[in-house]
């Protein structure tokens, strides 16, 4: 019998036309690790919360939810909260109290649980964590990564028999997010804890689920195993989900070819050598021609928070010339927005030279640094709304800007225009997706007319379609002759899309080349594509990249 | 460890409560000299400290307050000299350095009730009374340094995209107001989860517990009983004789007498206990290092 039942499941949220769910049938067996994907809005937060009884949100609903024999709604509020656990996607505002051990403690205070026992269980997941560090810090303390282990024991502790999971690690950086996708790896093959868990880049969690689903405006397209669902993609290689698909899937898909499809770099490896030769093994790349104008350029910049607090900037030295894509990529923590909240004049380097536009930065007056100069696009895009409409937080940055409120409506329309926003002008900026809230915020950048845009993770949490259209948006704001400085963790992004890229380390910007070379020369910190074609081919950095020389391998008949 | 800092929160509630108590109503300046000292044994034993710039702190305190004393008060019947025809006497003088003291002992023992009982044991005892209090304290105390950091991140993105940059007057003041508007509908956006994460976890089910990281340990126990032994002591002994010290209109010493030097022996153990227990802590190490 199977664990998890989901029956003719039909949801539609009250006062809106369309259902968010269509007649969705599924099973998962205990000790699954079931993958739900799908683009933004296809509804799988919605099917994530029907299927726990607290968080069911209020519509109308048909069909049947069968947990363990019983239906949701029949079951009893003990077992349903303590069975099935349930994981957000933002780490920060799952936390209830001030403190690590009282967060563990909360959810079994609620059930009732006497203390001894609370006691021993909490001590219990503490070492199965491995968090006894941090079990007296308060939960303000911690990193991003670290709230959502946190999170993920707080939930444990109560020991479910099914966890959920909405887009865990979307807020997290690479190296946090690896790290909690093996925590559930384990916990899934050491505990048999059944898995049901959405996400949006599949790189590495498709090869580790048993299962996929995958969701489509409210319509469950594909549900099945992971090799079929790489299959299904090969019919259907445009597919917006494809460009999530891991690297070794997609040069697959791409090829064309008839062989299993690999699901990981160690399989995409073999795949390739077995099926492709190498004789020619360099792609030709153009060289890269930069302007001779300066847009930025930071010299031996040295900079600290406090007197007392150690340096994040040692020296830095970096030129963005005018008119290009540069990103800047690092780990948490080394100083990647402090770079750019020095560039943006946020911050004052107590050592050390800034030049924006040729000019030394301290010389901007007032606002004028931002007068169609310099603006930045922060991490999180909600701090910049303040009103009730997208389209009354434009008109008062315009009127900031410009003087005539024609003016003003001028260049809102054609910003809106370009970002293809004008249809989300009239709503509550609150109720947009993660990306159609990026491009409104990039609205609002660029109102000012700046000449430099400074982008500080500008992919995060989105989609692959997301991902998508800020791409092409930085390729526009280039074509009218921007520079554009991209902080991310993405090292994907960075392959496909920038003209040049360096990494921050130890407060210093190293290795600043093109992103062919830069990945080229690197050995772990490159892109999945790249580790697939390592020693075999090379300056193989993307996906199309790797394709185009399989192709061309081939078509030469030079196998091995 | 057994320090003051280490006791269950309740014993160290109880103490302080006994110390501001004896304090408050001994009225003898002996007494407040002895907590004094005490309260400056212990900040200084302890991790609380007291730096040179605290020792200034206090002096000023002082002299301002044994100086404002006489100018306001002219009880008294030893008249050391006029100040605008006003009589300055030494009674008052003296009232006043006693006043200071007692003003200055409070003040420390304060600071080391701050330090002694943190975030985690009020919401301890509050839990004692109402738990439905202590866990909603407990969210606002999480809640805080969230949007705390809120406004940085907001202040910032705001300035960076130019609106309200300028040095101006009214620019500063849009821009702050701007800020909380954001932040009140963050604020809501957050409260919402946190709303959901609760729920999920079960929060609102019939019998909750719990649960806390004290215990209550023999050694708590035995310092309880000594606290309420030495209170007991304190109350019987100042009943059944009169200690206070007569300021106006001129000095009247209370009587030596064994009950007077008993209720000082019992004040002393009690403003002194916790430094005691800390020195005990180090000649323990000591003692234990050398044995290794």
């Amino acid at each position: 019998m199977a664990f998890l039942e989901v029956e003719n499941l039909s949801f539609g949220y009250p006062e809106t036309k369309n259902k968010t769910l269509y007649d969705i049938n599924f099973t998962v067996s205990e000790g699954e690790f079931c993958l739900l994907c799908g683009a933004s809005g296809c509804g799988k937060t919605t099917l994530l919360k029907l299927l726990k009884k607290q968080l069911s949100p209020y519509g109308t609903k048909s069909g049947k939810i069968i947990y363990n024999g019983t239906e949701t709604e029949a079951l009893d509020e003990k077992t349903s909260a303590s069975e099935i656990g349930f994981i957000m996607q933002n780490p920060e505002s799952q936390i209830v109290t001030d403190t690590v051990w009282h967060e563990l403690s909360f959810g079994l205070e609620n059930l009732g649980v006497p203390s001894d026992t609370i006691h021993r269980r909490v001590a219990e997941i503490v070492s199965f964590f491995g968090i006894g560090d941090w079990f007296h810090k308060k939960t303000a303390e911690l990193s991003g990564g670290q709230k959502q282990q946190l999170n993920l024991a707080a939930v444990l502790v109560m020991q479910p028999k099914i966890l959920l999971l909405d887009e865990p690690t979307a807020q997290l950086d690479p190296i946090a997010s690896a790290d909690f996708l093996h925590t559930l790896q384990k916990l899934n093959q050491e505990l048999g804890l059944t898995v049901l868990i959405a996400e949006h880049n599949l790189e590495d969690i498709l090869s580790v689920a048993d299962k996929v689903l995958m969701l489509e405006n409210g319509n469950l397209q594909f549900a099945g195993s992971p090799r079929d669902f790489a299959g299904y993609f090969k019919q259907n290689p445009d597919h917006p989900i494809a460009s999530a698909l891991p690297a070794a899937t997609r040069i697959y898909s791409m090829l064309q070819s008839g062989n299993t499809c690999p699901l990981n770099v160690k399989e995409g490896r073999s795949f390739i050598c077995r099926n492709y030769g190498h004789k020619t093994d360099s792609i030709s790349t153009k060289e890269y021609q930069h302007h001779d104008e300066k847009a930025v350029e930071l010299k031996k910049v040295w900079f600290r928070y406090e007197k007392d607090s150690p340096d994040i900037l040692k020296g830095t030295n970096l030129t963005v010339f005018q008119g290009e894509h540069f990103c800047i990529l690092g780990g948490n923590g080394t100083g990647k927005t402090t770079t750019v909240g020095i560039m943006a004049g946020l911050f004052k380097p107590y050592s050390g030279k800034v030049f924006v536009g040729g000019k030394r930065i301290e010389k901007y007056a007032g606002n004028s640094l931002y007068f169609q100069n310099i603006a930045v696009l922060t991490q999180n895009p909600q701090v910049l709304f303040l009103h009730k409409t997208v389209l009354e937080d434009l008109t008062e940055s315009a009127a900031v800007f410009y003087d005539s409120s024609d003016e003003g409506r001028a260049k809102i329309a054609q910003i809106s225009k370009m970002l293809d926003i004008e249809n989300l002008l009239e709503c509550h900026p609150y109720d947009l997706s993660g990306g159609e809230q990026q491009k409104c915020a990039l609205a609002k950048v660029l109102i000012g007319a700046p000449k430099i845009v400074l982008l500080d993770e500008p992919t995060k949490a989105l989609d692959a379609d997301g991902k998508r259209v800020i791409a092409e948006i930085i390729k526009a704001l280039k074509a009218t002759g921007i520079t554009v400085i991209t902080v991310t963790h993405d090292i994907e992004f960075v392959a496909e899309n920038a003209d040049r890229c360096g990494l921050f380390f130890d407060g210093d910007m190293i290795s600043v080349d093109t992103p062919t070379e830069f990945f080229d020369r690197n050995t772990f910190y490159t892109t999945a594509a790249n580790r697939i074609a390592r020693g075999y081919y090379q300056k193989a950095v993307t996906c199309e990249d790797v394709v185009m020389l399989c192709k061309q391998n081939s078509k030469d008949g030079a196998g091995k | 460890m057994t320090d003051l800092f280490s006791l269950h929160p309740f014993v160290a509630l109880i103490y302080f409560i006994s110390v501001f108590t004896a304090i408050m109503f001994s009225q003898n300046p002996l007494f407040s000299v002895i907590a004094l000292l005490g309260g400056i044994c212990f900040s200084g034993k302890s991790k609380i400290h007291i730096r040179p710039k605290d020792f200034g702190f206090g002096l000023l305190v002082f002299l301002a307050v044994s100086m404002t004393n006489p100018l306001f008060s002219h009880n008294g019947v030893t008249v050391l000299f006029f100040i605008n025809n006003n009589p300055v006497t030494a009674e008052a003088i003296y009232y006043g350095m006693y006043l200071a003291v007692m003003l200055l002992a409070v003040l420390l023992w304060f600071r080391s009730f701050n330090r002694v009982i943190t975030d985690d044991k009020w919401l301890y005892l509050t839990a004692k009374i109402s738990p439905k209090l202590s866990l909603l304290l407990s969210t606002a105390f999480r809640f805080v340094p969230y949007l705390q950091q809120q406004v940085r991140k907001i202040r910032s993105a705001q300035k960076a995209v130019g609106i309200f940059a300028g040095d101006s007057w009214m620019d500063k003041i849009k821009s702050t107001f701007n800020v909380y508007s954001a932040l009140i509908s963050f604020g809501i956006e957050g409260a919402v989860d946190v709303g959901a994460s609760m729920k999920a976890r079960g929060y609102g089910l019939k019998g909750r517990s719990n649960y806390s990281l004290f215990r209550f340990r023999l050694v708590d126990f035995a310092i309880l009983c000594f606290i309420l032994w030495m209170d007991i002591a304190l109350i019987v002994l100042s009943v059944k004789a009169d200690i206070r010290f007569v300021f106006y209109p001129a000095f009247l010493f209370p009587k030596a007498q064994a009950s007077l030097i008993q209720t000082v022996i019992a004040f002393l153990l009690l403003c002194f206990l916790p430094f005691i227990l800390s020195v005990k802590e180090d000649i323990k190490w000591r003692f234990l290092r050398s044995k290794i």
